[in-house]
């Protein structure tokens, strides 16, 4: 599977103000760019959520569900995933009303490494974020380690 | 924060008590809702003290500490995470953190900062490399 790509997926919710000030609450973070909405430009969202506008909803009146991470659907037992390390590099600011997209990219599968939680595999993952106007606004690489119960 | 940025200078600490209500604010907020951050037998169940902050959370702080110290108008160019050891229920963060590299590009200072947050036993919790531009926002809106 090394090498898969996922996507292009489709955020199921468009970047939001009300969302970007919960989540400068919940991290405590004053910076203006994020809550006055009469800075130069208009506010924009914190890099740190950029995940954030492509997870998938718990529920939609269609019953629509967003594809797994690709961590999640290599065919390896475990189904428990942690993050491990994030590497990201940031072009431009994501705004409310964006409306983003993800392409992911399967890059690396280690093999079998105990750890103090248990037996399992890292993951290495890149996904590109994009805006509707397919301009790239960050890119990520992400490695998890996807293990089972120790007895397992 | 202006072009007198020097190698070696340090970021203030900054301290952050984590209750358990904010615990699961974060991962509410970015529809993280993976049960270690909010169900304690989980949490244990993975070897885990209490249930955990999320990645996400992680990054909001560092990001956070960076641009504050940098100024509100730097603008985050990169950042990498390796998380060591959970911030739990009732910890709290300690970051600290110091300039590695300071370079001009394209006539724009970029700064290459270190930084490490500590639980309030001096545990290493996280290791961050971040790199921002100075003074960024103004010529980009």
């Amino acid at each position: 599977m090394i090498g898969a790509v996922s996507g292009p997926h489709s955020a199921q919710i468009d970047v939001s103000a009300a969302l970007i000030k919960l989540f400068c609450a919940a991290v405590q973070d004053p910076n203006p760019r994020y809550w006055d909405d009469d800075v130069e430009g208009g506010i924009v969202a914190p890099p740190a959520m950029l995940m954030t506008w492509l997870m998938p909803l718990e529920w939609t009146p269609t019953g629509q569900r967003s594809e797994n991470l690709l961590a999640a659907q290599v065919p390896l037992p475990g189904e428990i995933l942690i993050n491990v390390s994030n590497e990201a590099e940031f072009y431009t600011d994501a705004r409310p009303g964006d409306k983003l997209y993800v392409t992911e990219r399967l890059v690396e599968v280690s093999p079998k490494k105990t750890t103090s939680v248990g037996s399992g595999h890292f993951i290495t993952t890149c996904s590109n974020y994009y805006n509707q106007r397919d301009e790239l606004i960050g890119e990520i690489t992400n490695v998890m380690f996807r293990f089972g119960a120790p007895e397992a | 924060m202006d072009h007198t940025v020097q190698v070696g200078d340090e970021l203030a600490e900054v301290s952050d008590l984590i209750t358990r209500r904010r615990v699961v604010m974060n991962p509410g907020v970015t529809l993280d809702y993976y049960p270690g951050h909010w169900d304690p037998e989980t949490a244990k169940a993975q070897g885990q003290r209490d249930i955990f902050i999320n990645t996400m959370h992680f990054m909001g702080f560092v990001d956070r500490v960076a641009l504050e110290w940098a100024g509100w108008s730097s603008r985050l160019l990169r950042r990498k995470i390796k998380m060591q050891y959970s911030i739990c229920a009732g910890d709290t963060m300690v970051a600290s953190g110091s300039v590695r590299e300071v370079e001009v590009v394209d006539g724009a200072t970029r700064v290459h900062i270190d930084l490490w947050i500590r639980n309030q036993d001096d545990v290493p919790c996280c290791l961050a490399d971040i790199t921002i531009e100075l003074g960024a926002v103004s010529s980009d809106a």
